[in-house]
């Protein structure tokens, strides 16, 4: 029989046809895949117990993982009657199913602590694994750095000053009279801080302040005395008296030093540091993106 | 021939030809001229642990360095271990980091491949565990080697490394003291357990490089028995003429050992046995993040603030579970209280020890605030679930029992190595379960009501008697102990409700008892008499949103306090605690700002306190 010209034609084009090779193509792979599937679907419902397995099994029933707690429980299984063997592998193969049963119903990613973890260990993964030498920046490279990070190293402005306190909490203006009147005892030098505290109360906090970082004065002290022991300047002399939550401070300032930049000398190995983990942190989001990336997003949402 | 290996073998011979080559890299900075006694308190933490401890390294503290540590400490921004970043709201003015000395530093070297220990059998065996992913046999080793018969004869680190290790750790404390403004202490963690009864000690120095590097720490698997451990830092003196001293801690995880009335060995404790733990444990750790260890429940059933930040389920190595009988030997109120009874029998007090508190964070970081706790270890570094994670393989303790604690306070002359260390073996020393509470405490005979209104209190408190950590001896006629108190709130954190005064004492029977005073209450309560109670602060506390106010409760509160019930025949100690108003605790936070949800049963409100080393009253 011979085919008519027209038919072969046909078939010809036929045979040049995008979807007629898709769908051969597809079937093919359809059928190696089932192929293939059958055989693992077989493995996958194969269990197999062995001795290694069933300790492995009480040593995480045990939570203990030591050698010595290893040995003790390889003689309690060399040691077990049959009967209880054979219970121990009932509870083996229940636990064992169950787990590889709730694996394909995918019940490991709708448990949300098992799908944190899992993708926090991924985390750990994408951010461990080397891909280039981190340690070693160029000296280029740490400059830019500080200088875009510049903020971060700025040392904070502080004061060292000492304060004489009154006592608000009894009458406001009883304590603003007493203090003034020690300021004007102290400045004449007819007493000295020793005996100004005499006539002063207790302070919640500290006598002195040596050298302490403005937030940390102005949360004792408050902004008001913050103001006059940063803002005016240092010449020893006694000021005040001002108000503060708790009463009326004198206060004597011998030493401020500025907010101030460091050279990149004197921080150079905190610079590096803080490069080395931006760098790390950048690659773990880079790395983090491009597998987002091979992933398509579809969303219903408007 | 291996090119590192010779430079490494090089290097080991300068180094053990060389004496006392490193140098201090700091500065010496002291910009008050140093007082005759303590004007102000420093805060900080002396134990805290970073990827050099083998536990630490294998749970996951894979990057937090104790350089890292020491940044944070003092007050720069860092990231956690898990990438997330974080700051203290101010900066501490001390740390020790002191990793465990059981492996010290060798499973982050297995992890970095170094040569100095893949050379040895054991590293290799260790390096071989990590790049098959199997952290956690590393961890099953170093729990082993705590109970000492446990570790593989195979697993013991030639000297040699352990003194390379011991090395960048010393050099890396002394790279960042900065005396006067930011003090690092160089120490480590002896971490026994016998029959996994936690009997765990911090181990800190006065000294510097020229002296510790002498010394390579001595871990569980030289000895699991304290006194061979006491023998150890009496053998460092004797070499060296430095200092050094012991800060026991988690005696709730001891199952009755860390306060028994026997020696590990089984003998009871002789007079010598007591000289001796005075001698090299002034101190103890009370309260840090494996719960609170002031007293219990059972203990204390009158005291209602007693239910805090318990850990009572089992020992340290969770193999044995607690019985009510092993409470007495476990917390610091009764141990204080024992301590009287074997005074009165062998002359000297075993237990005289001062209280300070620290966190025992694994993750490198000391965070104590409870808005800004990042846990213990790095599961438990804040994600939605931490309160249900367990804190380790075998492990079982839920992450919600942990505690944003605790702090150590110390009131010395000045912030330096020496100054912070010689207030310690005086036990001018206070703990906090983390926030900066002062706390000042004087006991004498003749205080009045009015000096502790002057602004020179302090002045008048030394000069008429001792600060906490001191004893009152033989009391003058008919004349009664009288404690002289100021208590001031953390500035950036809540107000405060009370202050009490906690006495022990002995009988002349021999039995010990406690009793609280409420000595200062904020608002217009009254205290109550005998048998009542004290009404409370109330609370402000919004849970759903993790917040509170300083509506109520007293910024400041003072007291001058006379013992109404006192018997000079009988020993006696008196410590004083301070407590906050309510406020929202740890995990109210994480349920408002993760979205956590917190399980049944687990605490949302918490009260914050200072505990004092106590004064001693002998007869």
């Amino acid at each position: 029989m011979t085919v008519p010209s027209r038919s072969r034609g046909q078939l010809t084009k036929l045979l040049r046809e995008p979807l007629v090779h898709f769908i051969v193509i597809g079937a093919a792979l359809f059928a190696l895949f089932t192929w293939f599937t059958s055989e693992s679907e077989e493995e996958s419902r194969r269990i197999v117990i062995t001795q290694e397995r069933l300790l492995e099994f009480m040593q995480y029933r045990n939570q203990t993982f030591s050698d010595s707690a290893r040995d003790r429980l390889e003689e309690m299984l060399r040691s077990m009657t049959p009967a209880q063997k054979a219970n121990l592998v009932d509870e083996y193969i229940r636990e064992e199913v169950l787990h590889r049963e709730a694996l394909a119903m995918g019940l490991d990613s709708t448990d949300y602590v098992i799908r944190r973890r899992l993708a926090q260990t991924m985390e750990y993964v994408l951010r461990d694994s080397p891909e280039e030498d981190l340690s070693a920046p160029s000296y280029e490279e740490l400059r830019q750095f500080f200088l875009n990070n510049v903020q971060r190293y700025q040392n904070p402005a502080r004061a060292t000053l000492r304060h004489v306190f009154f006592d608000a909490s009894s009458g406001e203006a009883g304590a603003e009279k007493r203090a003034r009147s020690t300021l004007t005892a102290l400045r004449s030098n007819a007493i000295d801080f020793e005996a100004a505290l005499t006539r002063s109360d207790r302070f919640p906090y500290f006598q002195d302040y040596a050298d302490e970082p403005r937030p940390l004065i102005e949360s004792h002290l408050g902004p008001e005395v913050a103001d006059a022991a940063f803002l005016k300047p240092v010449n020893s002399e006694w000021q005040g008296p001002y108000r503060s939550r708790s009463g009326f401070h004198l206060i004597q300032v011998t030493r401020r030093s500025p907010p101030s930049t460091p050279n990149l000398e004197s921080v150079r190995e905190v610079v590096a540091n803080d490069l080395r983990n931006a760098k790390v942190e950048e690659r773990l989001e880079r790395r983090i993106k491009s597998l987002i990336g091979q992933y398509r997003v579809e969303s219903t949402l408007q | 021939m291996n090119a590192r290996l010779i430079t490494f073998l090089l290097a080991a011979l300068v180094w053990s030809s060389s004496t006392a080559s490193a140098q201090p890299s700091s500065t010496a900075y002291s910009p008050v001229v140093a007082t005759k006694y303590p004007r102000r308190v420093y805060w900080g933490d002396l134990h805290l642990h970073t990827q050099c401890s083998a536990d630490a390294y294998s749970l996951g503290t894979r990057h937090m360095t104790p350089a890292d540590a020491f940044r944070f400490a003092r007050g720069e921004a860092v990231k956690t271990e898990t990438g997330q970043p974080t700051r203290l709201k101010r900066p501490l003015d001390f740390l020790a980091v002191t990793d465990h000395a059981e492996y010290l530093g060798a499973f982050f070297h297995a992890g970095k491949r170094t040569p100095e220990l893949l050379q040895t059998s054991v590293g290799a065996r260790w390096a071989g565990y990590l790049a098959n992913g199997e952290d956690r046999k590393l961890f099953t080793e170093f729990a082993d080697a705590l109970v000492g018969r446990g570790a593989r004869e195979d697993s013991r680190l030639p000297d040699f490394f352990k003194r390379f290790v011991w090395r960048e750790l010393v050099n890396e404390a002394e790279r960042f003291n900065e005396p006067g403004r930011f003090t690092t202490i160089v120490g480590y963690e002896w971490s026994a357990a016998v029959d996994g009864n936690n009997l765990h000690r911090v181990v800190l120095f006065r000294d510097g490089p020229e002296n510790t590097l002498k010394h390579i720490p001595y871990s569980s698997l030289d000895s699991i028995d304290p006194e061979d451990l006491w023998k150890a830092l009496e053998g460092y003196e004797k070499e060296t003429s430095g200092r050094v001293l012991a800060i026991p801690h988690n005696g709730n995880g001891s199952n009755g050992m860390m306060f028994a009335d026997t020696t590990i060995a089984g003998q009871p404790l002789s007079t010598d046995y007591a000289a001796r733990r005075s001698r090299w444990e002034p101190v103890y750790e009370v309260t840090q993040v494996k719960g609170d260890g002031e007293t219990h429940p059972y203990l204390s059933p009158n005291d209602e603030f007693a239910d805090y930040e318990r850990w009572d389920k089992t020992n340290i190595g969770g193999t044995r579970k607690k019985e009510p009988w092993m409470l007495e030997y476990e917390y610091a109120r009764s141990a204080l209280a024992r301590g009287l009874a074997h005074e009165s029998r062998l002359g000297v007090n075993p237990f005289a020890f001062g209280m300070i508190g620290s966190t025992d964070s694994h993750i490198g970081i000391t965070t104590t605030t409870e808005d800004n706790f990042f846990g213990k270890f790095v599961s438990s570094e804040p994600t939605v679930n931490r309160m249900v994670t367990q804190m380790a393989p075998g492990f079982p303790v839920p992450g919600s029992d942990f505690a944003a604690s605790g702090l150590a306070a110390v009131w010395a002359t000045d912030n330096t190595r020496e100054a912070l260390f010689d207030a310690l073996t005086r036990k001018e020393v206070y703990a906090t379960t983390g926030n900066r509470i002062t706390v000042r405490l004087f006991g004498g005979w003749d205080f009045s009501p009015a000096d502790v209104k002057r602004a020179d209190y302090a002045e008048v408190g030394y000069s008429k008697g001792v600060p906490m950590g001191g004893t009152l001896n033989a009391a003058p006629r008919s004349k009664a102990p009288v404690l002289m108190i100021t208590a001031t709130k953390d500035p950036d954190e809540a107000n405060l409700d009370r202050i009490q005064v906690i006495k022990g004492w002995l009988d002349a029977s021999g039995k010990t008892h406690e009793k609280i005073y409420d000595v200062a209450l904020s608002g217009n309560r009254r205290a109550a008499s005998n048998g009542g109670k004290t009404p409370l602060v109330g609370s402000t506390v919004d849970i759903s949103n993790a917040t509170y106010s300083n509506s109520i409760g007293a910024e400041s509160l003072d007291a001058v306090w006379r013992d109404p019930d006192f018997d000079p025949k009988l020993r006696a100690f008196y410590y004083v605690r301070v407590l906050e108003i309510p406020t929202p605790r740890w995990t109210a936070y994480d349920a408002k700002r993760l979205g956590a949800t917190i399980p049944s049963g687990v605490k949302s409100v918490t009260v914050e306190r200072a505990y004092t080393s106590p004064i001693w009253y002998k007869p």
